[in-house]
């Protein structure tokens, strides 16, 4: 098997996919990686890079550039109107061959997890998945200004470093919601338009049918001011639905641990932790939420914890501002309770 | 009839382990091994095509000798034909070095109409493999199937994309990533159980799949990991006390000064 592994010559820059999120807005998480991006690129004394491909890309670029990369490259045109697999990796690779980036940063969505796997295999390098920490570092044996790539391990219960000490691109994949977003005025922003036609098929995937559009929550859990999430501690779906009352008295959105979404209490897209999102709202309650490591590891960035548990020792409780033991469901009641009578008066 | 590989992997129970806080690591010997749970997933999705069409389903593992017992857990659920492949020079592989000697190994054993993986592991938590198979083996991949149908040498496949249903026709052969919203894996009989680790195992080496050293294990591993540490975290843990009625104004009150209450 052949790697198109790059020998020689210098890898320089941090490129950063910047995803196009359901054919009409920029990915939090790409703004998000960008900011983080730029910081890495001053560290380094490189050039940051967004990539954007997309139906109307053009629309996209005043966003993008507010968030200080050097460079915006972007291709525009119908059939990158949403990822396909059959495209986006071939140009791609195309362009990493070409312009030789040292680092290149995907958020971990769907379509991220896609292309930086995809992408690795090509050049023989490494990735690192699902990253909540990014910086440069030195190593003793490996060398100096490395990409510091830092992700949960063993369930949750540690962090892992991680390097990619020789092959280049060091690539990685990151959580939405790991880093704020922020914009710079400070830098000039080049942009260049890449010319690109799409590829035939290749007949092997056809699609049969224009594609349906789903239900989502209003905000995402990553981008919610306030979060409500229930854990098995609720005992059933009727308690668990009362959640989304409080949320919307509270101007937030409504979570969960692994367990309701495995009993279908909620869906899979309300899951907090290891495997779902991560959050960083300013307020956090948690009704009948033990708080293993795997869901709390994700909600570490919130401002205010607050747990309600019948058992006052539970590793939630431990890492809560405020601590409430008491029946989740009573105490949902009440809450939702209180704020209307506030909201009334 | 129809040739369905599986790839099923041997991880440490990460949910009841003990956590070693001194080495970092997880303490073996309190983590009891199984089959990593979206690989039963990839099992049940090949078991329900061999039962609509006919199949004959080989299941795939690579790792330490121990992982026989993943195998014989596939053949109690009823894989047909199961292959280890296991080699000292393959330990320490990262998610690439793993995708290259599955993906070689499955060209040894082949050919197959349909390769099913999991769509990620629970020890790594990466989902490379799957896409790193598509690459290597140059076999389209497809994710997140919320149904589909088997004609002849087609499969058509309903599937989510973000926040959008997509109804697609695909030829074999195909590999597809299968995860536990996808199914739900059916029970295993005792009497299976019993008469599984009767199953005889093929085993591969390196030497077997052939390539080169450096392609595997540490050597053929672009990642390192440089440190692990625990996690951990603390805060000021304020008890609120009195009543449900109580409790709640008290709540209330404290998101107010904490400015997260508008109004
Ligand atoms: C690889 C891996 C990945 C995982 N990923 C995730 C993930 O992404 N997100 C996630 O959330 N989990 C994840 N988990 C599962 C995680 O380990 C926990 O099992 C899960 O978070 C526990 O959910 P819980 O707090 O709702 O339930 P439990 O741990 O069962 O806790 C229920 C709590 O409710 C309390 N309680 C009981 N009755 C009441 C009552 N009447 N009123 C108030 N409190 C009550 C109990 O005291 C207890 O503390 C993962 C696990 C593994 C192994
Ligand atoms: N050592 C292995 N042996 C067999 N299958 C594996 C192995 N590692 C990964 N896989 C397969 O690849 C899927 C994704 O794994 P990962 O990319 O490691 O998260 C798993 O669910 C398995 O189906």
């Amino acid at each position: 098997m052949k790697d198109a592994n790059i020998t020689g010559g210098e890898h320089r820059d941090i490129w950063v996919f910047a995803e196009i999120q359901d054919h009409e807005r920029v990915l939090e998480g790409a703004l998000e990686l960008i900011t983080r991006g730029r910081e890495l690129a001053d560290a380094l004394g490189e050039r940051l890079c967004a990539l954007i491909f997309a139906l109307n890309a053009e629309e996209y670029l005043p966003l993008i550039e507010r968030h200080g990369p050097d460079i915006i490259m972007y291709a525009s045109d119908p059939a990158l109107k949403h990822y396909d697999d059959r495209i986006i990796p071939d140009l791609f690779a195309g362009l990493i061959a070409e312009h030789r980036p040292s680092i290149v940063l995907f958020p971990s969505t769907e379509a991220g997890s896609d292309l930086a796997p995809r992408l690795a295999a090509r050049f023989g390098t490494g990735l690192t998945a699902h990253c909540t920490g990014l910086s440069i570092a030195d190593h003793p044996e490996y060398g100096k200004n490395l990409l510091l790539m830092e992700r949960p391990a063993y369930g949750g219960n540690a962090i892992a470093a991680v390097m990619c000490p020789h092959a280049r691109p060091q690539m990685a994949t990151v959580r939405q919601g790991v880093f704020e977003k922020r914009e710079r005025t400070d830098v000039k922003t080049e942009i260049v338009k890449l010319s690109f036609s799409a590829p035939g098929s290749d007949g092997r995937i056809e699609s049969l049918q224009a594609p349906l559009r789903r239900d989502r929550p209003a905000v995402p859990l990553e981008q919610a001011r306030v979060i409500v999430a229930g854990g098995r501690g609720l005992g059933s779906k009727k308690n668990f639905d009362r959640l989304y009352e409080l949320a919307s008295l509270l101007g937030g959105e409504t979570g969960a641990t692994r367990v309701p979404v495995f009993n279908r209490w909620c869906g899979e897209e309300r899951m907090i932790g290891q495997t779902g999102r991560t959050v960083r709202p300013r307020l956090y309650i948690g009704f009948g939420v033990s708080g293993q490591i795997q869901h709390t590891a994700s909600i570490v960035e919130s401002e205010i914890i607050v747990s309600i548990n019948t058992d006052p020792e539970s590793p939630l409780a431990e890492m809560s501002d405020y601590v409430v033991t008491d029946d989740a469901a009573a105490l949902l009641e009440a809450l939702i309770a209180r704020l209307k009578t506030e909201k009334q008066s | 009839m129809l040739s369905i590989l599986i790839c099923v992997k041997q991880v440490p129970d990460t949910g009841r382990a003990l956590f070693d806080l001194k080495t970092g690591s997880i303490d073996r010997a309190s983590a009891e091994n199984i089959v990593n749970p979206d690989d039963l997933h990839a099992l049940e999705t090949a078991l329900s095509i061999r039962d609509t069409v006919g199949a004959r389903i080989t299941a795939l593992s690579m790792g330490p000798p121990g992982a026989r017992e993943a195998l014989y857990e596939a053949a109690a659920y009823g894989a047909d034909r199961c292959v280890l492949l296991c080699d000292p020079r393959f330990a320490g592989s990262d998610s690439l070095a793993t995708s290259r000697a599955l993906a070689a190994a499955i060209i040894k054993t082949g050919p197959f109409d349909l390769i099913i993986t999991g769509r990620e592991a629970i020890d790594g938590s990466t989902g490379h493999v799957g896409y790193q198979l598509s690459e290597i083996l140059k076999i389209p991949l497809v994710t997140r199937i919320h149904a589909y149908n088997i004609e002849g040498r087609y499969i058509t496949i309903e599937r989510l994309y973000g926040h959008e249903y997509q109804k697609i026709r695909a030829s074999l052969p195909l590999i597809l990533s299968v995860g536990r919203e996808d199914n739900r894996v059916r029970f295993l009989r005792l009497a299976d159980i019993a008469v599984s680790s009767n199953t005889a195992i093929e085993e591969l080496s390196m030497d077997d799949i052939g390539g080169r050293e450096d392609e595997y294990g540490i050597t053929g591993s672009p990642t390192v990991v440089v440190d692990t540490r625990k996690f951990n975290h603390t805060r000021s843990r304020e008890s609120i006390e009195g009543g449900a009625t109580e409790k709640a104004r008290a709540i209330v009150q404290r998101l107010k000064k904490h400015g997260i209450l508008q109004y």
